[in-house]
């Protein structure tokens, strides 16, 4: 019987994508699929990976834990050669046990959360840690003598938002700086930013820090700049999605936030990419679509050289390639599959996001 | 030999044939009209429903941008009903129209001067960074933008501008309003509709979830044809199944709409009628494939039944003839006819028998050897009793014509092939030959071949049949009995000879006895006793000569005879003239003796008797068959001087003349007459014994 199943000829190589479609958190997982998507059909133009082509199973995890693990699980009984997911951190934690336990690989492009990495597990992240990030922004802070800091994160995102904001603590209280105030909030349809931007200001902090996705970080500093504020706003990496010019408008501008891309880094690869993106879903491609594209791409080399296509052999073929080509430069896959990447500080100006050079 | 075409087979299939092939036809051809028309039906009526979609779209726009130049209207008022007034409208309009979430009123800068529901977040903040709000500043006009997820609903969205002199108003539009008019449609179970921004993304699907993640549709055919200004019917295979899309495009957003069924469900009426049609096309087929199966068996049961009949004929066996009873008049009638014919048979059958019984009697009483020719095969057929014949055992000869060929004597050889090809050629009725052929002990012996060909419609032989007889008896007794015969015939014609000689010297004694005597009466007897001899040595003489010693010619004879006369008494041709009358008749001895002595009789009298004393005159002498080829009738007639007065024959002393009446009487079994004038003439009449 094994043997009939071990020869049996399969039509498509099934890869999965689990991101949160639907609602607030769904920016960066539409985007990411998106990327995800534009990979697979390139790659099935190309005429698929050894004459095989590609079939992209869509779930949503409605960014519940409990039905994250269903749908990992139900992409595993459909056959999936990986996943492409969580888009959030706390999901990827939530899960990854069990991805473990059916040792179902599981490339992750956006989490980040501390949590996930340093350790020889069946996820794969695109995304490097947040300490990177944090400590980034905590060393520089430091450089422009922002002493003092008010912090809003979500608490609905604690796997990533705690973990970056305990990462930061830890870089920027070491070097002398203070937390002023640190505001969880989890925002809602009848949230009001307008409240928690008043609070944040009424900290006197020296500058304000938004741990949150673009869609919030751009309401709070739309709040913050009606308020009459112009203290310095810094965001967290996940704020970076192309929302938050939308969302954001004028009250952005000025925030500076710790990237892995920027335009300016771009080179042609990257200009490529984007122009499919553009004609093929209309707007500009997201942090989270470079990521979602990273991550299919990733996949498609290691099934390119993996001797059989399960996750088990795949996930051994990545770890073994180690350099990746991503789209604006290259990156290593580390022995735990956690991405090994540098971060650059940027600036929103005019709707731009700029290098920011501290002394 | 047997044909290999089955008669039920070939029944069956013209049958049914005949009667599917125009059932088939006919519901193919109803199929394809009625297949046409139903698609274009359908098609028409999915287009039907994307039209009227597209209206309905068309009318809800139109109603919000109403909506829109009443709060402009509104707001352009500003200075008469307050800032208040103005959020107080916003909040009734936002309350009547729930299709609307949130309605903004923007500065050229993008900055929320107004806004209802009465939200805090959302007054005051800039908008600007929307794209929609660059793209409704550069077109001027009425707008409505792609699909995003709205911030303040997490929903996606469509917001609808509209420019006002002081910026401009921003509505959002719940597009599950849309949504919910798709769902009032009915596309079949599986049917779907969708509709989709400029930019590919959905705003409303049947299948809500679909909207929610903004799948993007750019990439997809029909998406693509409707963005490109393309609407229109397509029929395309989606994930193994053939889809039935009919796309039509909102006029004043450029949002293609799409109504879409798997051509399954869609067609599920032309499915339906053509099972219809299938299953009515193969009832008729079955039907028909009974009615002709139960016809032919009907049929062959009747074949059967005549089968049987005839088995059991061929079999020889009449006396059981099952009676059956066929299922049609013609064959009813057939089998009327076949058991008369039966009868026929069977009569003729016995008469066969009967005759063959006659004939093998027969050949076994001639004890003949038979033979039958296969002329275009070259092979014959000889009885075990021809073979016996010739001193072989029945195994010892094989059924070849040169068994027969090369055993024909040499010298007959020739002759056998000519007859045998002259009876071919249809020379001869039978064919008939006697030849020697070699037995087995290495003697000739002579056979009887009697036979007949059979021809065919050209007149060819094909066949030749007949019998062989054993005559080597038969010749035998032949040659000895033609032996014998030739030598009886050689010791007849020297007794002819050996009489012809006696008499010869007969005649010589008579002549030299009439030497010696004086007396010439005496001289005269003796002379007329010589002529006599003479007459019947000249029969013996003629006989001998002739081919059968029976008979002689009498024109030969008997003009010998009278010249011989004539010499005998010394008449000079002047003197008596002699005219011969005598026709070639064949006499036998019996009768040309008599007939001979009467002749010289009466011919010696009438040289010594008519013509005295130098006197001329003419004899004639006349002898013919009368016409009823019966009669002989001779003559001897002379213009002498005729008979003395009161001459009567009866009481002549004359020996001659007696002599003759004797002869005319006894041997001749005639009758005489005597004609006295002119001269003399003696007439006789007898009737030829081998004649009559």
């Amino acid at each position: 019987m094994m043997l009939i199943i071990g020869c049996r000829r399969f039509e498509s190589i099934k890869i999965g994508f689990v991101g949160t479609m639907v609602g607030g958190f769904s920016n960066a997982s539409i985007n990411g699929r998106n990327g995800v998507q534009l990979a697979v059909e390139e790659i099935n133009r190309q005429g698929g990976i050894h004459g095989y082509p590609v079939e992209l199973l869509v779930k949503d995890d409605r960014f519940d834990p409990e039905v994250a693990l269903e749908v990992d699980r139900e992409l595993y009984r459909a056959g999936v050669v990986a996943v492409i997911g969580h888009m959030t951190s706390n999901l990827s934690v939530h899960v990854l046990p069990e991805i473990n336990r059916m040792k179902l690989l599981m490339v992750s492009p956006t989490s980040s959360s501390n949590q996930l990495s340093g350790k020889d597990d069946y996820m794969i992240q695109i995304y490097p840690p947040n300490k990177a990030a944090s400590s980034l922004l905590a060393e520089n802070l430091m450089k422009i003598r922002h002493r003092s800091i008010a912090v809003a994160y979500d608490l609905r995102n604690p796997a990533y938002s705690e973990d970056w904001l305990e990462g930061f603590t830890q870089d920027y209280v070491s070097r002398g700086g203070q937390i002023a105030a640190a505001y969880p909030f989890a925002s809602g349809l009848s949230f009001r930013f307008y409240q928690v931007a008043k609070e944040l200001l009424a900290s006197q902090a020296e500058a304000i820090l938004i741990i949150a996705n673009s869609k919030d970080t751009a309401m709070l500093s739309q709040q913050i700049r009606k308020l009459g504020s112009k203290l310095p706003l810094y965001a967290s990496d996940w704020a970076l999605a192309d929302e938050i010019f939308q969302y954001g408008g004028p009250a952005v501008e000025g925030l500076i936030v710790p990237t892995l891309f920027f335009n300016e880094k771009a080179g042609e690869r990257y200009a490529r990419f984007k122009q499919e993106y553009q004609q093929r879903f209309g707007t500009e491609p997201s942090v989270a679509a470079v990521l979602g594209y990273e991550s299919a791409q990733l996949i498609f080399e290691g099934l390119a050289k993996t001797k059989r296509y399960t996750s088990e052999s795949l996930r051994e073929t990545i770890l073994a390639i180690k350099e990746f080509q991503g789209l604006q430069e290259a990156y290593v896959i580390d022995p735990f599959g956690d991405a090994v990447r540098s971060y650059d500080l940027v600036m929103i100006q005019d709707n731009r996001l700029k290098k920011v050079s501290l002394p | 030999m047997k044909a290999k075409l089955s008669l039920k087979k070939a029944l069956s299939t013209t049958f049914i044939m005949a009667v599917t092939l125009p059932i088939v036809l006919i519901s193919l051809v109803m199929l394809f009209l009625l297949t046409r028309n139903l698609e274009r039906e359908i098609t028409n009526k999915q287009m039907f429903l994307a039209t009227a979609l597209s209206g309905e779209i068309d009318e809800f726009l139109d109603e919000q941008q109403s909506v829109l130049g009443l709060i402009e209207n509104y707001v352009a008022q500003e200075r008469v009903h307050g800032q208040n007034h103005i959020n107080r409208f916003l909040q009734s309009v936002v309350d009547n129209y729930q299709f609307f979430d949130m309605i903004q009123i923007v500065d050229r800068t993008g900055r929320v001067v107004h806004v209802a529901p009465d939200r805090e977040d959302y007054l005051g903040i800039n908008i600007s960074g929307y794209s929609f709000f660059k793209e409704a500043y550069a077109v001027n006009r009425p707008y409505w933008s792609s699909v995003f997820t709205s911030v303040h609903t997490e929903q996606p969205t469509i917001a609808v501008t509209r420019p006002t002199e002081t910026g401009m108003i921003v509505a959002y539009l719940n597009i599950s309003r849309i949504n919910d008019m798709i769902d009032r449609l009915y596309i079949g179970e599986n049917g779907w509709a969708e509709v989709v921004d400029r930019n590919g993304s959905y705003i409303a699907h049947t299948m809500k979830s679909n909207v929610y993640q903004r799948i993007n549709r750019k990439n997809d055919h029909v998406v693509n044809r409707g963005l490109t200004g393309y609407p229109g019917s397509y029929r395309y295979r989606m994930d193994g199944k053939e889809i039935l899309s009919n796309v039509i495009v909102v006029p004043a957003t450029g949002w293609p709409i799409i109504i879409s069924q798997p051509s399954q469900d869609a067609f599920k009426s032309v499915q339906l009628a053509r099972n219809i049609f299938l299953a009515g096309t193969c009832g008729a087929f079955l039907l028909a494939s009974l009615i002709a199966l139960g016809n032919v068996s009907g049929i062959l049961r009747s074949i059967d039944g005549f089968a049987a009949w005839i088995r059991q004929i061929a079999n020889g066996d009449y006396q059981n003839i099952s009676k059956i009873f066929p299922e049609y008049r013609e064959f009813s009638e057939l089998a009327e006819d076949f058991l008369r014919m039966t009868e026929a048979v069977q009569s003729r059958e016995k008469a066969l028998r009967a005759s063959e019984e006659r004939y093998a009697m027969a050949v076994l009483g001639a004890n003949d050897g038979l033979w039958d020719w296969d002329i275009p095969n070259y092979r014959l057929y000889f009885s075990p009793r021809w073979k016996e014949i010739l001193g072989y055992r029945n195994n010892e000869i094989q059924n070849h014509p040169d068994e027969w060929f090369q055993r024909i004597h040499p010298d007959d050889y020739d002759m056998v092939i000519r007859e045998i090809e002259a009876h071919f050629q249809g020379q001869t009725d039978h064919f008939h030959n006697e030849h020697r052929i070699l037995h087995k002990n290495g003697s000739y012996s002579w056979v009887l071949i009697r036979g007949i060909a059979v021809r065919d419609n050209e007149g060819h032989p094909y066949r030749m049949a007949g019998s062989l007889t054993d005559i080597t008896g038969r010749k035998r007794n032949e040659q000895r009995i033609k032996a014998s015969l030739n030598e009886k015939e050689v010791l007849l014609r020297e007794i002819h000879h050996r009489v012809k000689n006696n008499m010869q010297v007969i005649c010589s004694l008579l002549r030299l006895q009439s030497n010696s005597v004086q007396d010439s009466h005496s001289q005269m007897v003796l002379q007329e006793s010589q002529n006599r001899i003479r007459s019947m040595a000249m029969v013996h003489e003629k006989l001998y000569q002739s081919k059968d010693l029976t008979e002689i010619d009498a024109n030969d004879y008997l003009t010998q005879l009278i010249h011989y006369l004539m010499r005998s008494y010394a008449i000079q041709p002047d003197q008596v003239e002699v005219n011969l009358y005598i026709s070639s008749i064949q006499l036998k001895i019996d009768t040309a003796i008599p007939c001979g002595l009467i002749i010289n009789e009466l011919v010696t009298n009438a040289l010594k008797y008519a013509f005295p004393e130098g006197r001329k005159g003419r004899i004639t002498v006349s002898l013919r068959m009368l016409a009823d080829d019966c009669t002989i009738e001779f003559a001897v007639a002379d213009n002498g001087v005729g008979l003395p007065e009161g001459f009567s024959l009866d009481d002549s002393p004359s020996l001659g003349l007696q002599l003759v009446i004797t002869l005319v009487r006894d041997q001749l079994q005639g009758e005489m007459e005597m004609i006295r004038y002119p001269g003399t003439s003696f007439r006789v009449r007898f009737r030829e014994v081998k004649a009559c």
